[in-house]
């Protein structure tokens, strides 16, 4: 019997969070497990109740959202990560695969959302479509 | 206390450009970190009911609003990165300028030769914004007012004395003329005076139909060492 799949959401923008916690009850198959916006938080809630899959931002507030996936894959490694992001820059993909990441998903599209979350726990990696090369830069550092 | 006095000198000059520039960081960092994060929530609510439409029609308009929506997005992001360059947070002013030259090729269609025969790190984040401001404005007016779609920024530095010759072979003006041209476009009229505050100068040659050459001189102090 599958049992439904439990997503953390590791967002610092509330109606963001809010925004894609919808997009998970949505998903037959899928709940929100918790929605935290900063990384200490993010590390601690998932250190106490594991979830299968954490959607994770760039950043979390001052704190980089890939740092926070290096240690969940390393300390949880059967938690799969996908990094959700507004930056389509490819120095970011790299960044968020280095670190562990199943997948890549721009901000903005629900469809492709999903897709990467059944990706990812199928043990496959996912990018989104206009994250990925050759013409994936924005024209100028992203900064936050 | 010379050298004192100098700074303070040149911090007061420059807090006029690093006040605008503090300020369009702020507005830089709103338009990220919530109107985008709002946007992009409100796109993704839209990608929700498209996907969801009861027929082909409505999924064809809430398409069509998905896509004006990320086009918004990229306005936004454009526009955050034209207020704060984040480059500018690098003390490499070559590198601020190479990046400005790319902006203003995928922008505006003019396309800038950035010369310079050494790196030029200036540490002074006021003077560094001053530099890059006033060189942005000069582009701004080649584009503006030059009928060309070419120019070339050109770097040196001698005896701490820093140059950079912004200079284009367009219509060119009457510098004795007043009045717009291509010094008179916005933020320029005030570059003399700033200039003149810490130690540089600023010098205008052109004639009709002979181009433009402006070059800025400033004096570089440790920044040069």
């Amino acid at each position: 019997v599958n049992r439904t799949v439990r997503v953390a959401i590791l967002d610092d923008h509330q109606l963001f969070r809010e925004t894609i916690a919808t997009v998970v009850d949505s998903m037959p198959g899928f709940e929100v497990a918790f929605t935290v916006a900063d990384a200490d938080d993010a590390i601690a809630a998932v250190a106490s109740d594991p979830p299968d899959l954490a959607l994770v931002d760039v950043w979390l507030h001052a704190r980089s959202g890939i740092d926070v996936v290096a240690e969940i894959t390393r300390r949880w490694p059967a938690v799969r990560v996908i990094v959700v992001s507004g930056h389509r820059r490819r120095a970011y993909v790299d960044q968020a695969l280095a670190a562990g990441a199943a997948g890549y998903v721009l901000k903005g599209d629900p469809a492709e959302l999903a897709e990467g979350m059944r990706a990812a726990l199928a043990g496959e990696r996912y990018i989104s479509r206009a994250a990925r090369p050759p013409d994936a830069d924005e024209p100028a550092p992203g900064g936050r | 206390m010379p050298d004192d006095a100098d700074e303070q000198v040149r911090r007061l000059a420059s807090t006029p450009a690093m006040a605008e520039h503090e300020e369009r960081r702020r507005i830089a960092r709103l338009l990220h970190d919530d109107i985008q994060q709002r946007l992009y929530s409100i796109q993704m609510r839209v990608g929700l009911l498209r996907d969801g439409a009861a027929d082909d029609a409505q999924a064809a308009a809430l398409s069509e609003v998905h896509d004006l929506l990320g086009q918004t997005i990229d306005r936004t992001r454009d526009l955050s990165v034209d207020l704060s360059p984040p480059i500018l947070e690098r003390t490499e002013l070559t590198d601020a300028l190479g990046w400005l030259a790319t902006q203003m090729a995928s922008m505006h269609g003019l396309h800038v030769e950035v010369v310079a025969d050494r790196s030029v790190p200036i540490a002074d984040d006021d003077l560094r914004v001053l530099l890059f401001e006033i060189v942005r404005e000069l582009l701004f007016n080649v584009v503006k007012h030059a009928a060309v779609d070419r120019a070339r920024v050109e770097l040196g530095i001698d005896d701490d004395q820093l140059s950079i010759v912004v200079s284009d072979e367009g219509r060119g003006f009457d510098p004795a003329g007043g009045g717009g041209g291509q010094t008179g476009g916005r933020g320029l009229s005030s570059a003399p005076d700033r200039l003149a505050r810490v130690g540089g100068a600023i010098e205008i040659r052109s004639g009709d139909g002979a181009g433009t050459t402006v070059t800025l001189a400033v004096p570089l102090g440790a920044d040069a060492r």
